[in-house]
């Protein structure tokens, strides 16, 4: 390496003031730094020169390439090299520095936290507290109970159906707003009762893990199971986001390097990540059954890498190269925390929210035009096949257009006692799987196109139905009844 | 379709393009652009400085909005630009395309480069490249309390003669140094 | 070479004679691959130094070795820019900090995790 330094040194610095001397226009910043861009062969600033100054960009480009030709090494490499030296010179006289042996705690609790071993007990461990526990049981279970019972039945309920009764004499068109599906009996009580509190303990814990350094590490556990389907450690974010709500998720897709990674995390988003309002209601739905509950986890964990595997073998090109910075450990700064939550849930109440009024007034619309009605009766069909009672397939219905009103109206069947433990299991699993719901749905049709997610969609319509009939066909053929 | 596409619209664009309309300050005001790469604690600066909260992000990827906001400063008024994370000025990502894009096109009268104090080694490439841009460059020493907790001894002044820029070291977290930093930037300020 | 379609591994002679009479063969840099036809640019001359006397590859590391880059060992600019980028540069000092289920490297106080493509770029002399 001394060689090329040596004798090549000034053919680099000559080139580049060579270059310097030619630019005329005005670029926003000094023509050393242009013309070390354009020898780094830099596309946009390439670009940028080729525009503004044609005549004078030819002459460039030939000392680019006479400059290239003379190094053994692509430029870039050797003006990295140059800049760390003078970095290196810079702080041999400002920097002291003796590192001291031995690791601190800080860094043995990362290293058990990233090796293979115990590693991912401390990630069970987490999402055990941190999901089950924290939105799981606390979120979905008591703040959901407290919200519904003390503030909407006991006041809000009563009072509101009384004030539209004496408003609004046409029936019809109360029923858009406090009937069965309205707007604000069902629309509004849900969103404040159910998602409110499952979204936002979501989102506290995601901040908390956020800030602690943790996802990085995380990332870096699981990319060799997610090279497997096509995705490196950085879609780590966007599904464990997904946890929270897939539609955000698949925003934070745009992040993905590669358009193969975004389009195979838009499926797995869609099809088996369920997000926290609808984990919240299955969790309580299986609540009595702890074997039903890690056969729903074990059939959407299998079907999550297997469609992720066929994926990456149907669509071309391949896994890009995962690198990531690891941060030091740190404890979460509680302001931090509170500004984040607070962010992502205004975020999701002003984007997702107006979605969910659209839906209750597509309902009442359906309902009253008996789309609804015939869609239900086409419904029927696949849900019978699948073993599961008639009344189901309304939930099913619904959950395109709320991934949580269709887990409540799982939730009412099973209060009136009309499912046996084996269908429960099967209903959670199709609907977990079943179409993205109706926001979802938009954003992956702004994301990846109409085609893209439109096709998503129908792929899901039916494989989502056949799992539940596998899966209902394996519980027969076993004699398995839970 | 229409109606849909709507909805499609109303969807808040959180897209790293610059709109034009978003150049466009309050007219005179001078501009301070931050830099730096991801995790130093830009965020936290620009909530420093502007006094106004937006989410901040530990994870590379998650900050693709660029903030802005107004800092008052002295005497002063300055408009305040939070770029994407940038590790060098030849760009891999998106995001530095973005950061590179905005410091080329908004013409900042300051830039501030936030680095982590104790991985100077790594992050002063940046700054060499940005001085050498003829950039307006003031570089902050972020985090410097980790890094003195491992031993480590910067010289500002050493450091402030080499570059000829003004050096200050911070704790963007407890807002250790902001005042030092603020003063720094008026007195920039004034001079250019 | 290698091809880099079929994996076929051929001299730049063979590669000659696979263009046959080909019109264009005067002005062409292409080489083509003897095998499956494919056509790509010759090799860098630099990727040429593979190895030399006492260079390793970083994936040869144990746990908790550290030695000095010496080389960044590819053809593949955004592959370069991206190892650069995380500032590991000749000269620097690696430690190698776990190697399963991802490679996890520290450079001065940062810590990187990297795969095995990567880090079978980054080649090392003997040191530390």
């Amino acid at each position: 390496m001394p060689e090329e330094f040596e004798g090549g040194g000034d053919i680099l610095e000559i080139s580049l003031e060579k270059i310097e001397s030619l630019l005329e226009a005005d670029y926003g910043i000094s023509g050393r730094s242009i013309g070390l861009l354009l020898l780094q062969e830099d596309e946009e600033i390439t670009a940028l020169v080729k525009s503004r100054e044609p005549e004078n960009y030819k002459l460039i480009a030939e000392i680019v390439d006479h400059t290239k030709e003379h190094y053994h090494e692509p430029l870039s490499y050797i003006i990295s090299l140059r800049r760390q030296e003078e970095t290196n010179n810079i702080l041999d006289r400002a920097l002291e520095y003796q590192p001291a042996i031995g690791l601190s705690l800080r860094e043995k609790l990362s290293r058990i936290m990233i090796s293979s071993l115990t590693g991912i007990p401390i990630l069970l461990v987490i999402l055990y507290y941190g999901i089950y526990k924290f939105v799981g049981k606390f979120g979905a279970g008591v703040l959901v109970d407290f919200i519904e019972k003390n503030i909407f039945e006991k006041n809000i309920n009563p009072w509101v159906n009384q004030v539209f009764t004496s408003i609004i004499p046409w029936h019809l068109l109360r029923e858009l707003f406090v009937g069965e599906y309205g707007m604000i009996t069902l629309g509004v009580r849900y969103a404040v009762a159910l998602i409110f509190p499952i979204v936002t303990t979501f989102f506290i814990a995601f901040a908390i893990i956020e800030d602690t350094g943790y996802l990085p590490r995380l990332a870096l556990l699981i990319d060799r199971v997610f090279k497997k389907i096509g995705l490196t450690g950085r879609a780590v974010i966007p599904m464990v986001l997904g946890l929270g709500c897939s539609t955000m998720a698949t925003m934070v897709t745009r992040t993905l390097p590669t358009k193969r990674e975004r389009i195979i995390a838009t499926i797995l988003l869609a099809l088996a990540i369920p997000c926290s309002a609808q984990l919240g209601v299955i969790l309580s739905l299986l609540a009595g059954t702890s074997i039903g509950l890690w056969i729903w986890a074990g059939v959407v964990g299998l079907v999550f890498l297997f469609i992720g595997f066929l994926s990456s073998k149907v669509l071309p090109g391949d896994s890009p190269s995962f690198y990531m910075e690891i941060p030091p450990l740190r404890l979460p700064k509680l302001f931090n925390v509170f500004i984040k939550t607070y962010s992502r849930v205004k975020w999701y109440f002003a984007e997702i929210f107006p979605m969910f009024i659209l839906a209750s007034i597509m309902i009442w619309i359906g309902q009253l035009t008996g789309l609804f009605t015939i869609f239900i009766r086409v419904l029927e069909y696949p849900v019978r096949w699948i073993g599961l009672p008639d009344k189901a397939a309304v939930a099913f219905l619904f959950g395109f257009f709320r991934r949580d009103y269709g887990a409540g109206g799982l939730y009412d069947i099973k209060e009136a006692g009309l499912f046996s433990t084996n269908q429960l299991v099967v209903a959670c699993v199709t609907l977990t799987l079943f179409l993205p719901c109706i926001a979802q749905f938009l954003m992956n049709v702004k994301e990846r196109g109409w085609k893209t997610g439109v096709a998503i969609s129908v792929f899901i319509l039916f494989f989502s139905f056949f799992v539940g009939f596998l899966l209902n066909s394996i519980f027969s053929i076993l004699g398995v009844s839970l | 379709m229409n109606i849909v596409n709507k909805l499609l619209k109303g969807f808040k664009s959180t897209g790293h393009c610059l709109a034009p309309q978003e150049k466009s300050s309050g007219g005179n005001l001078d501009k301070i652009a931050i830099v730096g790469s991801p995790n130093v604690g830009k965020s936290m600066l620009f909530n420093c400085l502007t006094g106004t909260y937006v989410a901040v992000s530990n994870y590379p990827g998650t900050t693709v909005e660029v903030s802005r906001g107004r800092a008052k400063i002295g005497e002063r008024e300055f408009e305040v630009v939070d770029t994407p994370g940038m590790y060098s000025f030849l760009p891999i990502s998106e995001e530095e395309r973005v950061a590179r894009t905005l410091l080329l096109e908004e013409k900042p009268n300051i830039v501030i480069h936030i680095v982590d104090a104790k991985n100077l080694e790594r992050m002063l490439p940046l700054t060499l490249q940005l001085i050498e841009a003829r950039l307006p460059v003031v570089l902050v020493l972020n985090i410097i309390d980790e890094a003195e907790k491992i031993g480590m001894k910067i010289n500002l002044g050493h450091l402030e003669r080499d570059l000829k820029i003004p050096v200050v070291a911070t704790v963007s977290t407890t807002g250790r140094g902001i005042d030092v930093l603020k003063g720094r930037i008026e007195e920039y300020a004034r001079r250019i | 070479m290698k091809c880099s379609l079929c994996g076929f591994v051929f001299k730049e002679d063979q590669a000659q004679a696979a263009c046959g009479n080909c019109p264009l063969m005067k002005g062409c840099k292409l080489l083509k691959c003897p095998n499956c036809g494919f056509e790509t640019p010759p090799e860098p001359k630099w990727e040429k130094h593979l190895k030399k006397e006492g260079e390793f590859v970083m994936t040869d590391l144990n746990v908790n070795q550290s030695g000095k880059i010496c080389r960044i060992n590819t053809s593949d600019r955004k592959k370069l820019n991206k190892i650069m980028a995380m500032g590991i540069l000749p000269g620097m000092t690696v430690t190698l900090i776990q190697k399963f289920p991802s490679y996890v490297v520290q450079i001065g106080q940062s810590q990187f995790a990297i795969d095995k493509k990567l880090a079978e770029c980054i080649l090392l002399g003997r040191s530390l």
